[in-house]
Formats: C-alpha cells, sequence, structure tokens
C-alpha cells in the first residue's frame, strides 16, 4: 500500500468538486474499516514519529527529497519512514528483512539491501522485522501493488548499476525505484512423505507420514482426507474419512480400510496444514491400494485319538484330545474349505464314521455361525466350506475345528490316518 | 459414390450399439446356476457364474449379513430361502433366489447287536422309536446318531416343530 504524501489533496470548489472528496471519503472509509481487521503495517514520511522510525532522512533544506539517510540508532533527522504496526509487533531483526544498506551511519547514500556488487558492499544495514507475520521487500521499478506498503524510492548517478547502490533516498513518489514491502501471514506447506504413490499395502490401519513448513515459524495442525474410489468409476463413500486436529505429521487409521484392491478399489489421500490464519494448499494427493493378505496357522497338527475298539466313537469337543484350532493371521476375512482323505478301510468318505464340525474358542464370533458348519457333517474329498467369514482382527481370530470318528465294525486292526486339508480365500 | 451425414450416422450409432452389446455380453456378471427361484432338496450347494469375480450370498434381498464366495468353493446351507449374485471390480449382476427345502431322512446301521440311527437329513428330526409295547422320543441333529437295540422296531422320523 502506498501512503500518500501529506498535502497530496487539496479541496476544489463547486459540486463535482465535492463529489470527489464525498467519494475519497468513502474510499477512505472503506479503506481505514478493511485496514482496521487483523494484522496490518503503515507507513508514512513524517516530522514526529511516534512508533517505529525505521530509518532517517534529509536533504540539504531539510526536506525528505533527494535526501541522505542516517541509522536511527544514531539519532533521528527531520524526517523518518515511520511505521506503525496492527496487531504486530515491529523490530529491527535483520534475520526477517534487510531493506537497505548504508555507506555510513549518518548522511549517507544508500544501496539496495541485497546489493552483492559490483563495487563496494556497504556494511551498514537497515531492517525490519515483525512478529507475528512477515515483512517480504523487494525493489521495484513499477508502482508498488496495491497490498504493498511503500519505504521510500532510490536513483544512482551510477546507473550502469540498475540504481541500486552510491543513491540517494526519496519520497516514493520521487524516484521510479520503489521499494516495496508486504506483510502477511505465509500460508503453510504440505508434502507427502510416506506411503509413496500408488503403493500396495497389506497394512488395513496404515500410517500416512507427511511433512509441513511454515515461512513464520506458526505452530501448524493438520487434517488428513483419505477418499475411497472405485476402479470402475465413483466413490465409494461408505468408507471416506477426513480427520481434523491432527497435531503431529503423521496419522494411523482408527478404523480400518474397509475397500481392498481385490475387489476393485483404492484410496486417494491427502493432507492440508493450518497456521492459525491461513490453510495450505491441499498437498497432491497419493494413492494407496489395500491388499488382502491370507495367512492362516494351526496350534496342533495333529489329532490323535489314541487306541480304539470297533464300534467305539471319540471326538474332540471335550478337548481330549484337543481340537485343531485354525486362526486367521493375515489381514482379511477368509473362508477355509475342508476336504479329507480316507480314515478308514472298511468305508469311504462321505458316512457318519468320520465328521467335522466348528466351533467357537473364547473368541466369539470370529465367524459366521449362520454359514459355517456348525453341527456334525461327514467329511468328503471335495471340498465344503467349514468356516465362513472368518475374523482376522487378534482378539477375534480363532475357531475350533472338531473331530469325530466311529470306528467301522468290519473294520481291521492298524494305524488309521487321513489328512485334512483346509483352505482359504478370500472372504470379503 | 456419394455417403449422406444421414448415413454416416446411422452407421456410427450402429457400431455404437453393437459395441454397447459387445460390452454387454462380455464384462456384465452373469449369473448362470441356480436358476431364479429353484428348489434345492440337497444342501451342499455350488455357483456358477460368468465375468465375475466373486459371489455375495444373503438371508435377505438387501443382503445383510451376507458371505462372499469366490468361485470354485462349495457350501452347506440350512434350509430357508437365500439371494445371490455375482459381482465384478466393474458390475455386478442380478439378483436371484433359491430355496433349500427341509429334508427329512435318517441312515440305519446295523453294528453288532444295536441298531445306529443316523440324522442323514438337513433339519433336526423327531425320532420316535417302536419296540413291542416301548416307544422312545429321540431329537437328532443333522450328521448325528442315536443307537438302540436290535429287534421289531418302527422307527419315524418328523421335522422337529
Amino acid at each position: 500500500m502506498e501512503m500518500p504524501k501529506k498535502g497530496v489533496c487539496s479541496s476544489g470548489k463547486g459540486g463535482r468538486a465535492s463529489q470527489i472528496i464525498l467519494f475519497i471519503f468513502i474510499l477512505s472509509v472503506f479503506f481505514y474499516v478493511n485496514l482496521s481487521f487483523g494484522k496490518n503495517i503503515t507507513c508514512n514520511f513524517t516530522s514526529s514519529c511516534s512508533h517505529f522510525p525505521v530509518f532517517s532522512l534529509q536533504n540539504d533544506s531539510g526536506g525528505y527529497f533527494n535526501a541522505h539517510a542516517r541509522n536511527v540508532s544514531f539519532g533521528t533527522y527531520n524526517y523518518s519512514m515511520c511505521c506503525a504496526g496492527s496487531d504486530t509487533t515491529l523490530s529491527y531483526n535483520c534475520s526477517e528483512q534487510l531493506i537497505l544498506k548504508l555507506e555510513n551511519m549518518t548522511n549517507s547514500h544508500v544501496q539496495a539491501g541485497n546489493y552483492s556488487g559490483p563495487g563496494i558492499v556497504y556494511n551498514t544495514s537497515i531492517c525490519m522485522g515483525a512478529e507475528p507475520g512477515t515483512i517480504n521487500c523487494s525493489f521495484r521499478d513499477t508502482n508498488c501493488p496495491s497490498s504493498y506498503f511503500c519505504l521510500g524510492s532510490i536513483a544512482s548517478s551510477d546507473t550502469s548499476v540498475n540504481n541500486l547502490t552510491n543513491a540517494h533516498i526519496g519520497d516514493c513518489s520521487e524516484y521510479s525505484k520503489k521499494l516495496c514491502c508486504s506483510f502477511g501471514n505465509n500460508a503453510p506447506t504440505v508434502t507427502l512423505t510416506y506411503p509413496v504413490d500408488n503403493a500396495n499395502t497389506t497394512l488395513r490401519f496404515p500410517t500416512f507420514n507427511w511433512t509441513g513448513e511454515d515461512a513464520d515459524n506458526d505452530p501448524l495442525i493438520y487434517e488428513i482426507n483419505i477418499t475411497c474410489y472405485s476402479e470402475s468409476g465413483g466413490q465409494c463413500s461408505s468408507d471416506n474419512r477426513y480427520i481434523t486436529n491432527i497435531n503431529a505429521t503423521n496419522y494411523t487409521v482408527q478404523n480400518y480400510l474397509q475397500k481392498l484392491k481385490d475387489n476393485g478399489f483404492y484410496y486417494n489421500w491427502t493432507v492440508r496444514a493450518y497456521d492459525g490464519t491461513d490453510y495450505s494448499n491441499w498437498a497432491i494427493f497419493r494413492r494407496l491400494n489395500i491388499v488382502s493378505e491370507i495367512v492362516t496357522s494351526m496350534n496342533v497338527s495333529n489329532v490323535l485319538f489314541g487306541s480304539m475298539n470297533q464300534s467305539q466313537t471319540k471326538d474332540t469337543t471335550t478337548d481330549n484330545p484337543l481340537p485343531f484350532v485354525l486362526q486367521n493371521d493375515g489381514n482379511c476375512y477368509i473362508n477355509t474349505t475342508l476336504n479329507a482323505s480316507s480314515l478308514w478301510q472298511s468305508v469311504g468318505l462321505n458316512t457318519s464314521y468320520y465328521q467335522f464340525k466348528v466351533d467357537n474358542t473364547t473368541e466369539k464370533p470370529s465367524f459366521s455361525w449362520l454359514y459355517s458348519r456348525t453341527s456334525w457333517i461327514s467329511i468328503n474329498s471335495s471340498a465344503v466350506i467349514a468356516l465362513a467369514s472368518m475374523n482376522w482382527s487378534d482378539v477375534l481370530d480363532t475357531a475350533e475345528i472338531d473331530l469325530k470318528v466311529t470306528v467301522p465294525d468290519n473294520e481291521g486292526p492298524g494305524n488309521k490316518s487321513s489328512i485334512l486339508v483346509l483352505t482359504s480365500s478370500l472372504g470379503e | 459414390m456419394k455417403i449422406s451425414y444421414a448415413c454416416l450416422l446411422i452407421i456410427c450409432l450402429i457400431f455404437l450399439a453393437a459395441a454397447f452389446f459387445l460390452v454387454f455380453i462380455f464384462f456384465t456378471p452373469r449369473l448362470v446356476s441356480p436358476i431364479s427361484g429353484r428348489l434345492i432338496s440337497e444342501s451342499e450347494i455350488s455357483f456358477e457364474f460368468e465375468n465375475a469375480d466373486y459371489v455375495i450370498l444373503s438371508r435377505t434381498g438387501e443382503f445383510e449379513d451376507s458371505l462372499i464366495l469366490r468361485k470354485g468353493v462349495n457350501l452347506y446351507l440350512e434350509p430357508g430361502t437365500y439371494f445371490w449374485k455375482a459381482k465384478s471390480n466393474i458390475a455386478e449382476s442380478e439378483v436371484r433366489n433359491f430355496t433349500i427345502q427341509t429334508r427329512v431322512s435318517i441312515n440305519l446301521l446295523e453294528i453288532n447287536r444295536s441298531i445306529e440311527i443316523i440324522n442323514s437329513g438337513n433339519t433336526e428330526e423327531n425320532i420316535t422309536v417302536k419296540n413291542n409295547e416301548t416307544v422312545v422320543y429321540f431329537v437328532i441333529n443333522p450328521g448325528e446318531y442315536i443307537e438302540t437295540e436290535k429287534g421289531e422296531l418302527n422307527i419315524e422320523a418328523r421335522e422337529l416343530e
């Protein structure tokens, strides 16, 4: 924002002049109202600076045109570039913005703050900082943009260095090279780090990682948006996640991601940051595929019924011997089929002499009772579903497989054995 | 030969319709068996379908409490009506239903001096065994059995009410 210098406007006569004055008045009201909200900085040349004098300047006649400058720590001239901050505190913080360099502490030619040669680089710095907020200044060969404030203009007899050194300084309207500064909050930025784009994972509770940066060093909070899509097009909105107020730069989903790539689904995830004033843009989203992992284990690999007589029946329902206990160690619901080889020589499979059923362990319900074989059924050589929709969460992922054997009347003596085959497949 | 724009448009439309038809034929999941409304007396059932990855089976038409089955898996089902449809990653089929009928049956096995009465049906059975003047009642679950002494037996099985 370029501030009008003193005495620029003078009132005219007649109706047209009154309209202009009225218009300017209305404009001023709006201008004032706009500046009254939030953080802002206003600056102008004044002979009585009660706020923050950035630097002093004076020409041979005591004015502020075509002048030499002075560091205010050395005392002030008649005029100073005087700034006032609203909801922010101004300082001479050189780590934030180096505005100008002076050849001497007083009565000095000036140089652009970032000037690095050719010729001498001055060593007296004029700096300005604001907290909270950030000041960014640069020299421009045009008027300052409307959202900027002007700290003066400079010109040098040495045009070969683009008027940037050995220069006089004056009011903003005096020279074409103007010192324009912006003030405000820098919006934070977010970069996604892990998982990488289009990653396949077997984790149903994945952790998302990112980094956040804020030029103002404001504390950041984050939001993560996890959106489920179908490969056939469209969203599977029933499993979208939108989490706010995350204080860390990672997030682990609390309820498992339900949709598997096996079934044609994937997730896009992105994060944005909030610094208390502004949101960052959403980071460029990444795709994540949740793939199934089917892994099972059993506590025992053998069930031994011991010695039996003809017509005698034994089963594992009383844990003597112990039944098989199947555990779902994977990351998805599974269906498990069972088939077996013949146990007896005198009778084949699919008879009441060799049966199975499934039952709960202490972890229940770990499978669909409705679709599983929970009552005795004859074992066959062809696979049938024994356990349907078996859970995979650690506290509900085991089930018993009970066996019942009856020795046929005409079965001869000897060791009898059968191999049971349990085959698990994706059940979701 | 001169072809008018109208002819070109018609040809394009025919090609478009053919393309849609081919997509429908080759990519839409199709149910083969069991056919819709079929009454099935066997408890073991398998599903045949085309252009799909899996079957969704449920006791309700809204597919609540459903079971997902991949190809080549057989299943024992309790008596009742079931709904099923097939799904691929891009489309799903129509919904069909079938009914597993209640089947009451028993098998008898002679073992030494006793008879084993096995419930070979698919529902709980009420078994009545009459031996001369004695009448004994049993309730047997599917696949389970009871033993009784040999003799002049009159055995009757009914569905448990």
